[in-house]
């Protein structure tokens, strides 16, 4: 309600002072050349202040005078007969005319566009978002500044990697853990923290610079369950499926009973050995166990199709959302798998595109792309 | 409730427009006071109602208002405020808003200021000023409209971070009140062709809208190309990108319009010229916004892609550009040609000044479309870089800065040009000096170079020794000059600053394009290298987190000889929405130029890729423009009447007739 006595408001005022002037006597139209005699006097009055002020010497104050006044005449003399005033009856007609239509028009314009009932929502009407404690946030902004100060801290990074980790700035944490690694030495929890942070960072992807690291734990410590089980992942996102299943099965074999990831192992097992059922009958890999058991029952003709259609949908979901990395990587694989070297090519270039300047992206891309052999 | 406010003032500006457009025009037809009358309180309501819709979509953009889908699309509630409230201008559509917001100012100015006008003349300029109005408010209300509600939203989706920075910020208000100042200049010339004559009032209004129109413009594109310096980490300061043309052009031919309007102030001549050059220079910032808006333009500035926009705005083009020049064609034999001047002449100098910068800025106009149209017609693809504007534009520069200290020199009417070079062989004598150092310092360098800073000290001299000239400095005691320099106008001072304004950006331009240092260097923690007499140092990097983004931030120790000088920190930033990277550079100022350090990609290992750049005397660049635009601020604070004394003709010489 308020909001229209608004309106109405500003529209009467407004129209008041526009109408206004058509409620003053009719007046005849000065003579259009008085304003500009007027400037011909200002000017003379000019040159008469520069020949006082030395600007201008007698002999050029002069010439100008003689030239103005020469104006001033020119201005002078085309007598234009000023036509007569509007008869005094239009005004009001005019008047109405005004008074009803800028209303009108202005309400009609407003009711397609505006949305009156709807009431404002700005940030302080709402509930604050829950917000990181703003301790943890000063700790880190001390630290980070320490480290800004000090990037040779080795120490520093080995604490903030984690808090990084825990805040899922996955990107920083990778980051802060190569750091470490690189001032303080390579030791497994080092390692392991960076595998897992580049893993996390990558959506899940098992990046290059990520299989090194789990290579190099193994080696400090052989048998280490997760780098065995990174490895194995790797192996998978390579389409290496028949060692991928045997790697998952001999970690089970090496891991206790009561060991928390059996259950998370064994179903990424299942859905392997699924897809490698799937590749031995079919030739090409299904997403999941639910939709292997739905091709099963296909043809391989229509299991074909159902594949190409999948991949082509993934492809028409990458067109319009461009910026998922794991996706793009998903569908170079499986171009690679189906075979279809050409669009995994166009594919490739097309998610490096999406990602200029990302270099991380970038880098995971050419990783893949040296992997499958695209070349770049 | 305030952005529906807002919505309602804009739709009943619209309403109020087309009274100004419809009823002043009319009046001054029929010469009834009564209905002119009206546009001074309808040009003054139109302000108002803008102002209120302006406020009202601030408002949202501070408060963070989500359930405005402009608010929505451009802001975010944990970006800073300074970037809420340019986030407005920051998008299409808020930035139309301003854009009509500036010209309602404008149209209000000439209310309350224009009282000395005669009240045909005003009437007609605020009906021609509504027509604008009117075009630009249903194009944003019908095809742009920034109080567009929706379903509230949690959390808007940011403003692209590369616009978020201080001098970006400014860059638009500015460009803007520089491109809408020009259709003063160009509602005076249709006014002046509808009443088929510019009076001795005329000349005096458009100059000086004109100048603070060209002061906009001037700070404006300079804001813009120190931005471009600084914020998109190439080291360069102009690219001949379309946008930055199509902001170019329009002040190319301001430029142009501000000598020739002052041809007519002084001397009344070259009025039909000045005529058609208003309606040209306001036609090329229209063609400026277009290109930026339409989205025909890919490049960092077109945030509106919209081709039915560009349908819009093109309707508008034709219709404003079309008929303005149209009615140039019907009316302009009726104008009256104002007084003869002798070719060599102030005024004779003025119109070589206008000739080569309407050729200039016909260069710059083909480079830029041509490439559009060409795609537009066969699908080629063709870029016009800056081999094509260093051929065409800079030969046409070139004269027009080598005659450019003459000017002021020649007397009205008719001139002595051997007289004036003589009086300017000290500035002559300078540049030969300049020529022959920078030739024996720099003998292996691009041989235009010395030619280029000869130049810019010709020009700088030779605006330093007018004024010597005018204030008797070699030959008069010194409170005679004393009295002279206090006695001189503030416009004759205005004049010399901002030629030697030219000349310094000359100087800074030259001497980086000819003598810019460049290293590219793989750097790992504790690597030095050297460029231009400085050593650097790489320290490493660090991330750190800002209020919206987050960055790594490179430690880089400046030395000289040895001593400390500075440390720099250039940086790489992510900002958080949009998730889009931007690169910081680090610029240290030394007097004989810029260090300029940007951190690049992160090698394996922890090396970075540095880059490095050292721009010699690249700041004058800027400098320049800033004492041009001072300069024109100078000249418009001399409200007295500009009057040129003709030089009368001596016994033989026969006086061209008025």
């Amino acid at each position: 309600m308020l909001l229209w006595v608004g309106f109405a408001v500003l529209t009467a005022v407004v129209l008041a002072a526009v109408l206004a002037p058509l409620g003053r006597p009719a007046r005849q139209d000065e003579p259009a050349e008085s304003g500009t005699l007027a400037v011909y006097r200002h000017q003379l009055d000019e040159v008469e202040a520069d020949r006082a002020r030395g600007v201008m010497d007698a002999g050029e104050a002069e010439a100008a005078r003689l030239e103005i006044s020469r104006r001033m005449l020119n201005a002078a003399s085309p007598a234009r007969s000023a036509v007569s005033a509007a008869a005094a009856g239009r005004v009001r007609p005019i008047a109405i005319a005004v008074a009803a239509l800028v209303p009108l028009l202005t309400l009609a314009v407003y009711l397609t566009h505006g949305s009156p009932n709807l009431p404002s929502f700005p940030m302080t009407a709402r509930s604050k978002a829950p917000q990181p404690s703003t301790q943890l946030d000063g700790l880190i902004a001390k630290v980070e500044e320490r480290l800004r100060a000090h990037p040779e801290d080795g120490e520093g990074w080995d604490v903030i990697a984690p808090v990084y980790f825990k805040l899922e700035r996955f990107r920083d944490a990778a980051d802060a853990y190569a750091r470490a690694l690189r001032l303080k030495g390579e030791t497994v929890k080092r390692l392991a923290g960076f595998v897992e942070a580049s893993v996390f960072a990558a959506d899940g992807i098992v990046t290059e610079e990520a299989r090194i690291a789990c290579q190099k734990i193994l080696k400090l410590e052989p048998g280490r369950h997760e780098a065995r089980f990174w490895l194995a992942l790797a192996k998978e996102q390579d389409g290496q499926l028949g060692e991928a299943l045997a790697d998952y099965k001999q970690i089970l074999a090496d891991s206790p009973a009561d060991a928390p990831w059996r259950g998370p192992l064994t179903e990424r097992a299942e859905a392997v050995s699924a897809r490698i059922a799937a590749v031995t009958k079919g030739g090409a890999p299904g997403p999941s166990a639910t939709d292997m058991a739905a091709a099963q029952k296909l043809s391989p003709e229509q299991r074909a199709q159902m594949i190409a259609q999948m991949v082509d949908g993934l492809a028409e979901r990458l067109k319009r959302e461009g910026k998922d990395l794991s996706g793009w990587l998903r569908l170079v694989n499986a171009y690679v798998v189906l075979d279809r070297k050409e669009e995994a090519r166009a594919a490739l270039a097309d998610a490096r595109r999406n990602f200029g300047g990302d270099d991380r992206a970038l880098g995971e891309l050419d990783t893949l792309a040296k992997r499958l052999g695209l070349g770049s | 409730m305030i952005v529906e406010l807002g919505h309602f003032a804009l739709v009943l500006a619209l309403a109020i427009a087309l009274v100004q457009m419809v009823l002043p025009l009319w009046g001054a037809q029929t010469r009834d006071v009564r209905l002119m009358g009206m546009a001074e309180p309808a040009a003054l309501s139109q302000l108002t109602l803008l102002l209120i819709s302006f406020l009202a979509l601030t408002h949202a953009y501070v408060t963070s208002d989500f359930s405005v889908e402009n608010v929505w699309a451009n802001s975010h509630s944990l970006k800073p405020l300074l970037y809420k409230i340019s986030g407005v201008w920051g998008n299409h559509e808020g930035s139309m808003l301003l854009w009509v917001l500036i010209l309602a100012a404008f149209g209000a100015a000439v209310a309350l200021f224009g009282g000395n006008l005669p009240a045909r003349l005003r009437a007609n300029v605020l009906g021609v000023q509504a027509v604008i109005a009117v075009a630009f408010l249903l194009f944003i209300i019908f095809a742009s409209n920034p109080f567009t509600r929706i379903p509230p939203q949690p959390e808007g989706r940011g403003l692209n971070p590369i616009l978020q920075d201080p001098a970006l910020a400014f860059h638009p208000p500015f460009l803007y009140a520089g491109y809408v100042g020009l259709s003063m200049a160009f509602s005076f010339a249709i006014a002046a062709l509808i009443e088929g004559r510019t009076d001795a009032a005329w000349a005096r209004w458009v100059r000086p809208w004109t100048l603070a129109a060209w002061v906009c413009l001037t700070l404006g594109i300079a804001m813009g190309s120190w931005w471009a310096y600084y914020e998109l980490g190439w080291g360069g300061w102009w690219f001949w990108d379309p946008v930055e043309n199509a902001s170019f052009m329009p002040w190319l031919a301001a430029t142009a319009l501000l000598h020739s309007a002052l041809v007519m102030e002084k001397r009344e001549a070259l009025k039909v010229w000045t005529v058609l050059l208003a309606i040209l220079a306001f036609s090329l910032s229209l063609m400026g916004t277009f290109l930026v808006r339409s989205g025909v333009l890919t490049s960092v500035h077109a945030f509106a892609v919209d081709p039915r926009r560009g349908l819009f705005i093109l309707m508008i083009l034709v219709l404003l550009i079309g008929g303005a020049l149209a009615l140039y064609a019907r009316r302009a034999p009726q104008l009256k040609q104002g007084g003869l001047f002798a070719p060599i002449s102030r005024e004779g100098s003025l119109v070589l000044n206008n000739i080569l910068l309407t050729t200039g800025c016909a260069t710059v106009f083909i480079g830029t479309l041509y490439p559009l149209a060409l795609e537009s017609i066969t699908g080629a693809k063709i870029s016009v870089g800056p081999p094509y504007f260093n051929l065409t534009f800079v030969p046409l520069m070139v004269p027009l800065l080598l005659t450019m200290p003459l000017g002021p020199y020649l007397a009205w009417k008719r001139g002595d040009l051997l007289g004036a070079m003589q009086r300017l062989a000290a500035a002559g004598l300078a540049a030969l000096v300049a020529l022959v150092v920078a030739a024996a310092l720099y003998w292996r360098g691009p041989w235009l170079a010395p030619f280029g800073i000869a130049l810019g000290v010709w020009i700088v001299a030779g605006a330093l020794s007018e004024w010597a000239m005018r204030v008797k400095l070699m030959g008069a005691g010194a409170a005679e000059v004393l009295r002279r320099a206090r006695n001189l106008p503030r416009s004759a001072y205005g004049t010399m600053l901002a030629h030697a304004g030219i000349g310094l950006s000359v100087l800074g331009i030259v001497a980086t394009t000819a003598w810019q240092s460049e290293r590219v260097i793989a750097m790992r923690p504790g690597d030095r290298a050297d460029i231009a007499g400085y050593e650097i140092t790489f320290r490493g990097a660090a991330p750190r987190r800002g209020p919206n983004y987050s960055e790594q931030v490179g430690l880089i120790a400046l030395t000289r000889g040895g001593t400390p000088v500075t440390e720099l920190s250039p940086a790489k930033r992510i900002y958080d929405a949009p998730r889009q990277a931007t690169t910081e550079a680090a610029i240290h100022v030394g007097w004989r130029g810029d260090l300029y350090v940007v951190l690049g990609d992160e090698q394996q290992g922890g090396g970075y890729v540095v880059r490095v750049y050292f721009n010699p005397l690249v700041r004058l660049i800027w400098i320049g423009a800033v004492v041009m635009a001072f300069a024109g601020l100078l000249s418009l604070s001399d409200r007295r009447l500009r009057v040129g004394a003709p030089r009368r003709a001596r016994g033989a010489l026969p006086a061209p007739a008025e």
